[in-house]
């Protein structure tokens, strides 16, 4: 494990796609939900997606850098957030559906940033 | 002969009411697509017009092997009918005397539904939204649309279409604030019977705004950009689509 902190769970959650999707998310894993644990990086507010770049720490000090799609910034936005939901230098806990090749990133599900939560997409 | 005044006031009532009616009457006939008018969303849900089509065995191999990057919508393609219908974005619909606009929130996509023609065109172009015809059963509008081209999927999931697909839809307010669209699916091709999907859309408030969307502005997902490092889907793994996702 090269990130210092990562939890797997068995999703159980009926909730629909993770991230409102105008093309296929079958590249993630929607039955299993990983959170890591790092630094915001870069905060894409674009369309068709938004992007969360996370960096995370990993227990020997490499530095990991996850790339996490959203939702739409006009359906998020509905849901409260705005352009300056985050920012670079942020402290970010990230629950995420995994890419299931393995690779460092994943669609969103839930984040708290500075210790408050930004809800569900 | 004469007539008493009161009587030619009489008739004249009468013509006068005569007209009111006529053109009331013209007026629920010019204005019955406007009947949909506001903006929508569709219920949340799955993404999926089925979660077990009727699939030929080719097709059922074909969905098998599916892989994300195979995905019209990864590279913007015009979303086409069906799938404009079934994405998570809202939409407005404007009813004309003769078309019906819908326009997604989706990369501004218009559907337009010609409503003043009783046969579909022999001679009409396979399009992405198809040659449709209009008419009414009661308070239910059916749409009938053949000659689709085909160029994008069902649905997100990537359930097929074929340039031979029948599509239907019956439309029908179930309430002021629900749009209840059930679809028919006739394709020979992929399908070995026709199959129907029923989707359900809210009504959304008053100032209620659509926003702007470009699907090209940062499309992460496009694996044919060769300046898109971060690409994620320019995996070459097959990865068949997750099919256990709840309703």
């Amino acid at each position: 494990m090269n990130f210092s902190k990562v939890l797997m769970l068995g999703a159980t959650l009926a909730i629909a796609a993770a991230a409102e999707a105008h093309h296929s998310f079958a590249m993630f894993d929607n039955e299993k939900e990983q959170t890591i644990e790092g630094e915001v990086k870069e905060f894409q507010w674009t369309n068709p997606h938004i992007w969360i770049q996370i960096n995370v720490a990993g227990a020997d000090g490499k530095v990991v850098e996850y790339s996490i799609e959203g939702s739409s910034p006009n359906g998020l936005r509905r849901q409260g957030w705005t352009r300056n939901t985050m920012k670079p230098g942020d402290k970010i806990v990230m629950t995420m559906h995994p890419l299931k090749d393995g690779s460092p990133g994943g669609s969103f599900v839930r984040a708290v940033v500075n210790g408050e939560p930004i809800g569900r997409n | 002969m004469k007539q008493s005044f009161l009587t030619r006031a009489g008739w004249f009532a009468t013509l006068v009411c005569s007209a009111a009616l006529v053109s009331a009457a013209q007026a629920a006939e010019t204005n019955r697509f406007a009947h949909f008018d506001g903006i929508w969303s569709k219920t949340r849900g799955s993404l999926r017009y089925s979660q077990n089509p009727p699939f030929t065995p080719a097709a059922q191999a074909a969905f098998d092997g599916l892989r994300p990057q195979d995905d019209p919508g990864s590279r913007c393609v015009e979303s086409g009918t069906p799938r404009i219908m079934i994405t998570p974005y809202p939409m407005e619909i404007i009813g004309r005397d003769n078309y019906i606009l819908l326009v997604s929130e989706f990369n501004h996509v218009v559907r337009r539904i010609w409503t003043d023609t009783r046969e579909h065109d022999p001679d009409a172009d396979p399009s992405f939204y198809g040659d449709t015809v209009v008419h009414w059963e009661g308070d239910v509008m059916v749409v009938d649309s053949v000659n689709f081209n085909a160029l994008n999927y069902l649905d997100p999931a990537g359930d097929p279409m074929s340039t031979r697909m029948r599509l239907v839809e019956r439309w029908q307010l179930t309430d002021s604030d629900t749009l209840q669209i059930e679809f028919t699916f006739d394709d020979p091709e992929h399908y070995t019977r026709p199959w129907t999907s029923v989707q359900t859309y809210k009504r959304q408030p008053k100032g209620f705004k659509l926003g702007e969307f470009s699907c090209t502005e940062n499309n992460r997902n496009n694996p044919d950009d060769p300046n898109n490092p971060k690409s994620l889907t320019s995996t070459d793994t097959p990865q068949p689509y997750e099919r256990k996702r709840p309703q």
